[in-house]
C-alpha cells in the first residue's frame, strides 16, 4: 500500500508542527491498524499500548515522516514490530500460542517494555534538557501554537534558524529517549 | 522455516483454528526470535490486508490523540535519583493510608512510605502513585480503563490492579475524573475528610490539603459525597457541593463547560475568596505570590483567566477588582 497524494500532504502539514493534520493521520489508520491488532493480541489494553507506543513515534519522527517515501508504510512496519515484541514477552512469559482464553484480560501486555505513560514523561523530560533558545523556539511551537514566520518575527530570528531549531530539538529529544532506553532508531534503514 | 510455512501458522492462529501442534511449533519460533524479520514483515503484510474498522469507545481514542501530542508539549523536570513521580508502594491498610492523605504532598508522602517500608506489614500488592509538580498538568489511566486528568501539584495513589468490592483511590489536590461504567461496582475516592462514590461518570474533584475548600463538580452522571459517615450531597450533573471549613454549600445549574476548564488552560473562579485563587495560580504558574492584609485574602472575588495570558495579567486583574496594589521584587508578585 502506497501513501496518497492526500496523506503525503497531511504527513507534511504534522511535521510542521499541525496539531489537526496529525489528528486526521491518526483518524486514518486507527481503523486500519485496529482490527489486526485486536484479531492477533485478544486484548484491548495491548492494543492501546501497541497503537499508542506506534503514534508517539510517529509524532516524534514527525520531520523524517514528511521526507520518506511511503510514510504509511512506515506506521504499519512500526505496528507490526510492536506487536511482535508483543506477542514474544507472551510467549516468554508462557502464555501466547495456547488455545483462547476466555477472559482477555488475563492477558494483558507484560510489562516487560516501557509503559506509554512512563514515555510520555520522558518525552517531556527530553524537552526540559534542550538548550535554554531551543527550548524557547519549540514550546512557542507546541506549547502556544505559533508558526514558523510567528517564532521568526516574534524573536527577530530567521524562519530558517527557526526551522534548524525545531529540526534540531526533535533530533535531540530522540536522543533523550535513547540514551533512557527508548529505541527510536531500530527502523532507521525503513526511513529513507 | 519458510515464509509459507510461517504465513499458514499465523492464518491458522488468527483463525482459532490452530492444532495444538501448530501452537507449539508458532511459540518455539517466537521464542527462538530467529526469524524476526519474516515474522514482522508478515504482520506487517495481514494488517494491509485486513478490512479497516473503527474500534468502539471512540472518545478514548480521542484522547489517546490528544495526550501524545501532549507528551512534547511542555517541559518536565527530570527525575534523578530514585523515582518519585512514579513510586510503587507496598499497600498498608486503607485506613492508615487515607490518614496520610491529608495535609501531605505526594513527595513527602513516597518518601515516608519508603523509609517506613520495612515496619510495615508487607503484602505483595503494590499501589502506583502519580505526582504533578507546580505549572505541570497530567493524563492518567487507571486499571480499570478510567482517567484522570491531574491538575498541577497533585497526586492520585491507586492498586495495581482494583479489589473486587471497590475500585478505591485517593487523591491529594485536584483532579477531573472520567469513571468508566463497570456495572454495579463502585468507584471510590478519598481524598481528605470526604469521599465520594460514583458509577460511572465525570467530574471534578478540588481537596488540596493546605487550602479552606474543597469541591466536587458533575460533569456526567451520579455522584455521592460523603464526609465520614455524614452524607454531604448526592450531586447529578451540573451541580457542585463547595465545604468551606465546616459549611457545606449546594450549587446548581453549573455550566458544565467550566468543570475543570483548568484542562484547557482556563482559570475560573466564581465567588473564591483571593488566598485560595492566589494558591491555584501559585500552583499553575510556579511563581510565589504573597498577599499582604487578612481581609484582602478573604475578599470573594469572581474572575476568569486563560493561562495563556500569563501570571502577571492575571493578578493585575485581581488587583484591579480588589483595588489593591500589585509589585514585583525579586521575583516575588505582592499584592497589597
Amino acid at each position: 500500500m502506497i501513501s496518497s497524494d492526500g496523506e503525503k500532504i497531511l504527513f507534511q502539514q504534522a511535521a510542521e508542527g499541525n496539531e489537526q493534520a496529525f489528528g486526521a493521520l491518526f483518524n486514518l489508520f486507527l481503523p486500519r491498524l485496529y482490527p489486526f491488532i485486536i484479531k492477533l493480541t485478544r486484548s484491548e489494553s495491548a492494543v492501546q499500548e501497541i497503537i499508542q507506543e506506534t503514534f508517539i513515534k510517529a509524532w516524534l519522527n514527525r520531520d523524517k515522516l514528511a521526507e520518506m517515501e511511503n510514510p504509511g508504510g512506515w506506521l504499519f512496519r512500526v505496528a507490526s514490530n510492536k506487536c511482535y515484541d508483543h506477542l514474544r514477552a507472551r510467549v516468554l512469559n508462557d502464555k501466547f500460542f495456547k488455545p483462547i482464553t476466555t477472559d482477555p484480560e488475563q492477558q494483558n501486555a507484560p510489562h516487560e517494555w516501557l509503559d506509554a505513560k512512563e514515555l510520555m514523561r520522558l518525552v517531556g523530560e527530553a524537552v526540559h534538557t534542550l538548550p535554554a533558545q531551543r527550548k524557547k523556539i519549540y514550546l512557542m511551537s507546541r506549547e502556544q501554537g505559533k508558526t514558523i514566520p510567528e517564532i521568526a518575527a516574534a524573536l527577530q530570528i530567521s524562519p530558517h534558524t527557526v526551522k534548524n531549531a525545531l529540526v534540531t530539538s526533535l533530533k535531540l529529544i530522540r536522543e533523550y529517549l535513547a540514551r533512557h532506553g527508548v529505541i527510536f532508531f531500530i527502523l532507521n534503514f525503513f526511513l529513507f | 522455516m519458510d515464509q509459507q510455512r510461517l504465513n499458514y501458522l499465523l492464518q491458522q492462529y488468527m483463525a482459532e483454528s490452530a492444532t495444538a501442534e501448530e501452537l507449539e511449533e508458532l511459540s518455539t519460533m517466537v521464542r527462538s526470535d530467529a526469524h524476526s524479520d519474516l515474522f514482522k514483515s508478515l504482520l506487517a503484510e495481514m494488517m494491509h490486508k485486513e478490512a479497516p474498522a473503527f474500534p468502539a469507545d471512540r472518545e478514548r481514542w480521542q484522547q489517546m490523540q490528544q495526550d501524545i501530542m501532549q507528551a512534547d508539549r511542555h517541559s518536565v523536570q527530570p527525575q534523578h535519583a530514585a523515582p518519585a513521580r512514579v513510586v510503587k508502594l507496598y499497600r498498608w491498610s486503607a485506613a492508615a493510608a487515607v490518614l496520610f492523605l491529608i495535609g501531605l504532598g505526594g513527595y513527602f508522602w513516597a518518601d515516608q512510605r519508603h523509609s517506613r517500608l520495612l515496619s510495615a506489614a508487607e503484602t505483595t500488592i503494590r499501589d502506583s502513585v502519580i505526582s504533578t509538580a507546580r505549572g505541570e498538568q497530567r493524563g492518567v489511566i487507571l486499571p480499570d480503563g478510567s482517567q484522570v486528568w491531574l491538575n498541577s501539584a497533585s497526586s492520585i495513589r491507586f492498586p495495581v490492579s482494583f479489589a473486587s468490592s471497590e475500585r478505591a483511590v485517593e487523591l491529594s489536590g485536584e483532579g477531573f475524573f472520567d469513571v468508566k461504567n463497570a456495572g454495579r461496582l463502585p468507584f471510590v475516592i478519598h481524598s481528605g475528610a470526604i469521599t465520594t462514590t460514583v458509577l460511572g461518570t465525570a467530574f471534578d474533584i478540588t481537596a488540596y490539603p493546605q487550602q479552606k475548600t474543597m469541591m466536587v463538580a458533575v460533569q456526567s452522571g451520579k455522584v455521592k459525597v460523603e464526609a465520614g459517615s455524614r452524607l454531604l450531597a448526592v450531586l447529578e450533573k451540573g451541580r457542585q457541593v463547595k465545604v468551606i471549613s465546616d459549611t457545606v454549600s449546594l450549587l446548581r445549574n453549573l455550566d458544565t463547560l467550566s468543570i475543570a476548564a483548568w484542562r484547557t488552560g482556563n482559570l475560573i473562579y466564581k465567588d473564591e475568596c483571593v488566598e485560595d485563587i492566589a494558591a491555584d495560580l501559585q500552583r499553575a504558574f510556579k511563581d510565589s505570590i504573597s498577599i499582604k492584609n487578612s481581609s484582602l485574602k478573604q475578599t470573594m472575588i469572581t474572575l476568569s483567566f486563560n493561562k495563556r495570558d500569563g501570571l502577571q495579567h492575571a493578578l493585575e486583574m485581581i488587583s484591579r477588582t480588589t483595588d489593591s496594589r500589585l509589585s514585583r521584587k525579586n521575583g516575588i508578585f505582592t499584592i497589597e
